[in-house]
């Protein structure tokens, strides 16, 4: 399906099933107006038959077109929402899933910049205000431009007059509309002024201690609640303004059936059921034009979801970009050079260039803020490049393990069968039992909680490691691999880490109070202080 | 196991009728607004039905070929739909103005509950707090604005209506009546159609939202794993699972939906034809006076307008389950806070405030998570000598942070006591005395000056200047064009981190507090700001109490103590060595 196109998540809500089901909505509404015009002609046509002396009038013709039209109102309104909400919905779950597809595909440094709630209000309930402008904006407008056309076709059988009025009409609805647009064009000022605001209620809520502890938080408080104020008072006009309009609206309802009536009844000089016919045909395309407002605006605002997600997409980097490195590795060693460390208070800039032979250690040591995690990430961004040649299978012979390195709600198994699909129960036994995962009572079943939260510092660390023992990378790179761990399950899990992955070359940023764990195992060191 | 997970989040009974409780509450501010604009609706009802009065008089008077009568009619007919309009206008203003009011009530107790001016008893989550704030008040308030009118002028439209039509042609009211019959069983249908399928649906929606979260929380994790195309399987399948959900729910909603629709085209059509048939003469109720035309218009007329309040309520009640969700998550951050003064006497207040630095000193010190039994720390007995500063160093989640705010007053231990002494008073740590300075602050779109005095609402120009020398920001803000009273933040000049921080100690500097507390307060700077910032921060605490949470080496070579905070233990080391 349209998902499998990643990035490109630019498929249409519009499709050949979708134009069934807004033929479909088309004959509901068709009926709905014929059912009362019909209705009302064929009483007045009884009330002059019944009034006429030996009249020929026969009411199964009519009769029989007021049952047709209640029955296919029934049938076709029916079926029109549930095909119509078929399509909406898989599309909705198409552009929901390709959202992912093309975040995955994005840069790092443009990925990294995007908040997660954003992203989530992004692919949750703007997509869904996409997919759902077929029933809400797309349909209703469908219907109008059917119902309206047809309305007046038919009026222009019965009478001219009333066909131009209507006709002038069904035309001022469609001017009205635009002006509604025009005037209430405030939802993108609208939706700017609440991000700002979010933002502001953030860093407030935030720096909560900061504003309790010196007594400002009234004045604080007072300012959001203006802030708060103003944007809605400013919604408010916006809505007022809308009011206005469905007003006029109104008013030009009123006059239309006034002048539609009389149109036929003094200029045209038709008889009762005519009039009475005309007269509700016209009130039904006006009640279909009543929507049309509310559907212009779902398709703005469908328009403006989708520019938003697109631009998501198109925008800058965060601004941090890793830094220059080159490097490489291949069957006999890994390296890297060129690589400019910036000054800082305990050391003048310098560039630095390493080798490590196959199956060897690097550990990169020092203090926090010296930059060995920026040095990581760029060895690993680099790294990656070098050896996928085009191939995005290779990514998993080079892993880097970040300190914050995610974990999956679910159980352990199931993080780890993200690393490699087909291990067993028992590998994964095994893999726990070896980095003494099994003293804590933790094995495959064990729910990690949200983000990894039911684990320990110390559990979780061992939880990264056992995911990439599953993986077995060529080279793998780890932030604080002993971090919340004791001196001798740190050794320990090191020892372990190089038992099972024998030919793999490993990468390790650490503090220096704990690389003593590593020491004595035959590894290079690169000090950064 | 996903399932018990999503099941539990729906939330118990309990909260749910809390929440409820809630949202009946929050209507009451724009209630008498809504009346007004209930009246209205009922008005703009009367108004439509004098209209199709005077089309039926109307179609009358040209079988008739009475010309005076249908150019009145006609007038009438026009009058009486510009009132209505006017009408349903009036009405929406009222609905509007009742929905400001409730919103804003709404928002006034937000404000106060998750930024109190006293004790803080959870700690609200930044994102969630302002999407309460922004967007979910405005869903609370939609939902009552919608229904609450509705409620009253439904039945009374509904009234109207039948009695209009009794009033002109008994037998066809009649009709109504029997096919509002089928109404009560047909919402109760509604009803246990939507339940059953509603649960099914939100669990779906969760698991796809909770998926979706994860998937942009550990996207890196993913690529790195090689598992980005697994995933977008997985997520695609609870994609299509909550389509299938939802798929479920609409169709029964239909099901519901067809029956009304049946009810309302059924009715329209047994009128038409009874009305006809009695016009022609083939049909004859006994005691019932014969039809004319203009009444048996008018009741064709009235019909589908009867049904239209109940389809109007049917369309709010999907408003509700919004609604509802939304009321759960704000009743639960409205328990957050308290805006009740301490006890505390004004006279130690005053002492502590100005006189000399404060000593901290902690006794039995035991701090437990709310809501869970995990015990973050415990404290025998410690202090924080007068004019000193106090580095608290340890891993992030230690506990460095919980530990200044018990420091600083924004929390209770669970156990034990904190004091704060000076030689002629001693008081429990009190909110709104010490200067706090975290990795957040408030930067308002205003003046510096204003930015400044945040800190004391009376502070003098002179009295920020000075402050912003001793800041080290100075030499920044003579360069600005209008000096202090030059707009930063959002719409003016843009504040870096380090500056924002340094604004953050004017503004204590102003506020004249002897006990500082700082939260990692060089943490996100580059090196050579730190070094800045430490040094400012060094000048402006001069004669004042520091206790500094960090991880910077830099910051905890200046201090002169330094607890090491590891597994819920303080390690007390001399600064040398931990240096």
């Amino acid at each position: 399906m349209s998902a499998q196109q990643p990035g490109r998540a630019r498929t249409r809500v519009v499709s050949p099933l979708a134009v069934f089901g807004l033929a479909l909505a088309a004959i509901a509404e068709l009926s709905s107006v014929g059912l009362v015009g019909l209705s009302g002609w064929f009483i007045s046509a009884s009330a002059v038959a019944g009034a006429t002396l030996y009249s020929t009038f026969s009411y199964v013709a009519p009769s029989g077109g007021v049952r047709s039209f209640a029955l296919a109102r029934i049938a076709a309104n029916y079926c029109q929402r549930l095909v119509l909400h078929a399509v909406a919905l898989r599309h909705l779950s198409g552009i929901r899933t390709g959202f992912f597809s093309s975040l995955a595909d994005a840069p790092a440094n443009r990925s990294r910049r995007l908040r997660t709630g954003d992203l989530l209000d992004r692919s949750m309930s703007d997509t869904e205000t996409e997919s759902m402008v077929l029933i809400r904006g797309i349909a209703p407008v469908v219907t109008f431009a059917i119902v309206a056309a047809s309305g007046v076709a038919v009026a222009a059988f019965a009478t001219t007059a009333g066909a131009v009025v209507l006709a002038a009409a069904s035309l001022a609805a469609v001017l009205l509309t635009v002006v509604r647009e025009r005037v209430k064009r405030t939802t993108a000022d609208a939706d700017a002024g609440r991000r700002s605001l979010r933002a502001e209620a953030v860093t407030a809520v935030d720096a909560w201690p900061e504003m309790a502890s010196l007594g400002a938080i009234d004045r604080l408080r007072e300012r959001i609640l203006a802030r708060l104020t103003t944007v809605a008072d400013v919604e408010q006009t916006a809505r007022a303004r809308g009011f206005a309009t469905d007003a006029a609206f109104g008013v030009l309802a009123a006059i239309t059936l006034g002048a539609v009536a009389y149109a036929a009844a003094i200029i045209d000089h038709r008889d009762a059921p005519t009039v009475a016919f005309v007269a509700l045909l016209a009130a039904g395309v006006l009640g279909t034009a009543a929507q049309l407002g509310a559907a212009v605006e779902s398709i703005a605002l469908a328009k403006l979801a989708r520019r938003s997600r697109e631009r998501l997409m198109e925008g800058p980097g965060d601004g941090q970009e890793t830094p220059h490195i080159h490097a490489w590795w291949d069957s006999h060693e890994l390296g890297f050079n060129d690589y400019r460390l910036p000054a800082n208070p305990y050391r003048a800039a310098r560039d630095v260039a390493v080798r490590v032979k196959r199956g060897g250690t690097l550990l990169v040591v020092g203090r926090s803020g010296t930059g060995k995690t920026t040095l990581l990430t760029a060895l690993a961004e680099q790294l990656r490049q070098s050896s996928a040649d085009g191939r995005p299978r290779a990514r998993t012979r080079v892993s880097y393990v970040p300190v914050d390195d995610f974990l999956f709600t679910g159980t352990i198994g199931s993080n780890m069968r993200l690393a490699d699909p087909g291990v067993t129960i028992k590998q994964v036994e095994s893999a726990l039992a070896d980095l003494r995962l099994d003293r804590a009572d933790i094995s495959a079943g064990t729910p990690v909680g949200v983000g990894g939260r039911e684990l320990s510092g110390g559990e979780q660390t061992r939880m990264r490691i056992a995911r990439m023992l599953v993986a077995h990378p060529d080279v793998l790179i780890i932030d604080e691999p002993t971090a919340g761990l004791d001196d001798q399950t740190a050794k320990h899990v090191l020892g372990v880490l190089r038992e099972r992955l024998p030919h793999s070359t490993f990468i390790f940023a650490m503090h220096p109070f704990t690389e003593s764990a590593v020491h004595g195992q035959g590894s290079q060191i690169l000090t950064l202080d | 196991m996903t399932d018990t997970k999503a099941a539990d989040a729906i939330g118990s009974a309990e909260q749910t009728a809390v929440a409820e409780e809630w949202l009946r509450r929050a209507a009451v501010p724009g209630r008498a607004a809504l009346r007004v604009s209930a009246a209205l609706l009922a008005a703009g009802t009367v108004l439509a039905i004098a209209q199709w009065w005077c089309l039926a008089v109307v179609a009358q008077a040209v079988m008739s070929h009475t010309g005076a009568l249908i150019v009145w009619g006609v007038a009438g007919l026009v009058a009486a739909a510009i009132l209505a309009a006017a009408a349903t206008w009036a009405s929406r203003r009222f609905e509007a103005a009742g929905r400001a009011r409730i919103v804003g009530e709404i928002r006034n107790s937000l404000a106060v509950a998750l930024l109190p001016r006293g004790r803080r008893t959870t700690d609200p989550e930044p994102a969630a707090s302002a999407h309460a704030l922004v967007e979910l008040a405005d869903q609370v308030a939609d939902y009552h604005a919608r229904v609450e009118p509705l409620r009253i002028s439904a039945p009374v439209s509904m009234v109207a209506i039948f009695v209009a039509t009794a009033l002109v042609h008994w037998p066809a009211a009649i009709v109504l009546l029997l096919s509002s019959a089928l109404v009560p069983l047909n919402m109760k249908l509604a009803g246990i159609f939507a339940q059953d399928g509603n649960d099914r649906h939100l669990l779906a929606m969760r698991r796809l939202s909770a998926m979706m979260l994860e998937s942009f929380h550990g996207l890196s994790t993913l690529i790195n794993l090689g598992a980005v195309d697994r995933r977008r399987r997985d997520i695609d399948a609870a994609s299509r699972e909550l389509t299938a959900a939802n798929l479920a729910v609409v169709r029964r909603a239909f099901l519901s939906g067809l029956i009304m629709d049946v009810v309302v085209t059924f009715s329209i059509a047994a009128n038409a034809t009874y009305i006809g048939l009695s016009l022609l003469g083939y049909v004859r109720v006994p005691g019932v006076p014969p039809i004319s035309l203009a009444a048996g218009l008018f009741v064709l007329l009235l019909c589908p307008m009867y049904f239209a309040p109940l389809r109007s309520m049917a369309a709010a009640f999907h408003d509700r389950e919004r609604a509802t969700t939304a009321a759960k998550a704000i009743a639960s951050m409205l328990s957050g806070g308290s805006d009740g003064s301490e006890t505390q006497s004004p006279r130690a207040a005053e002492l502590l405030a100005k006189a000399e630095p404060v000593t901290v000193s902690l006794r039995g010190v035991r701090y437990q998570v709310p809501d869970g039994d995990r015990q973050l720390f415990a404290i025998p007995s410690l202090q924080v000598e007068a004019g000193s500063w106090t580095a608290v160093t340890g891993v992030s989640g230690a506990g460095k942070t919980t530990l200044l705010s018990l420091i600083g007053g924004l929390r209770e231990p669970t156990d034990g006591t904190i004091e704060w002494r000076t030689s002629s008073a001693a008081a429990r740590p009190m909110v709104g005395r010490s200067a706090w300075i975290g990795q957040q602050t408030v930067i308002l779109e205003d003046t510096v000056a204003e930015n400044v005095r945040l800190g004391r609402t009376d502070a003098t120009d002179a009295e920020i200047t000075e402050a912003l020398r001793a800041a080290g920001l100075e030499q920044a803000v003579t360069a600005l064009s209008r000096g202090i009273h030059t707009i930063i933040g959002d719409g003016g000049w843009g504040v870096s981190t380090g500056e924002a921080r340094r604004i953050a100690i004017a503004r204590a500097l102003v506020g004249g507090a002897r006990l500082w507390i700082l939260d990692e307060p060089t943490s996100h700077l580059d090196p050579e700001s730190e070094l800045v910032v430490l040094d400012a921060l060094k000048r402006a605490t001069r004669g004042s109490t520091v206790v500094v949470a960090t991880h910077s080496a830099a910051v905890v070579n200046v201090a002169d103590a330094v607890w090491n905070l590891e597994e819920g233990v303080v390690e007390v080391r001399s600064a040398l060595e931990a240096a």
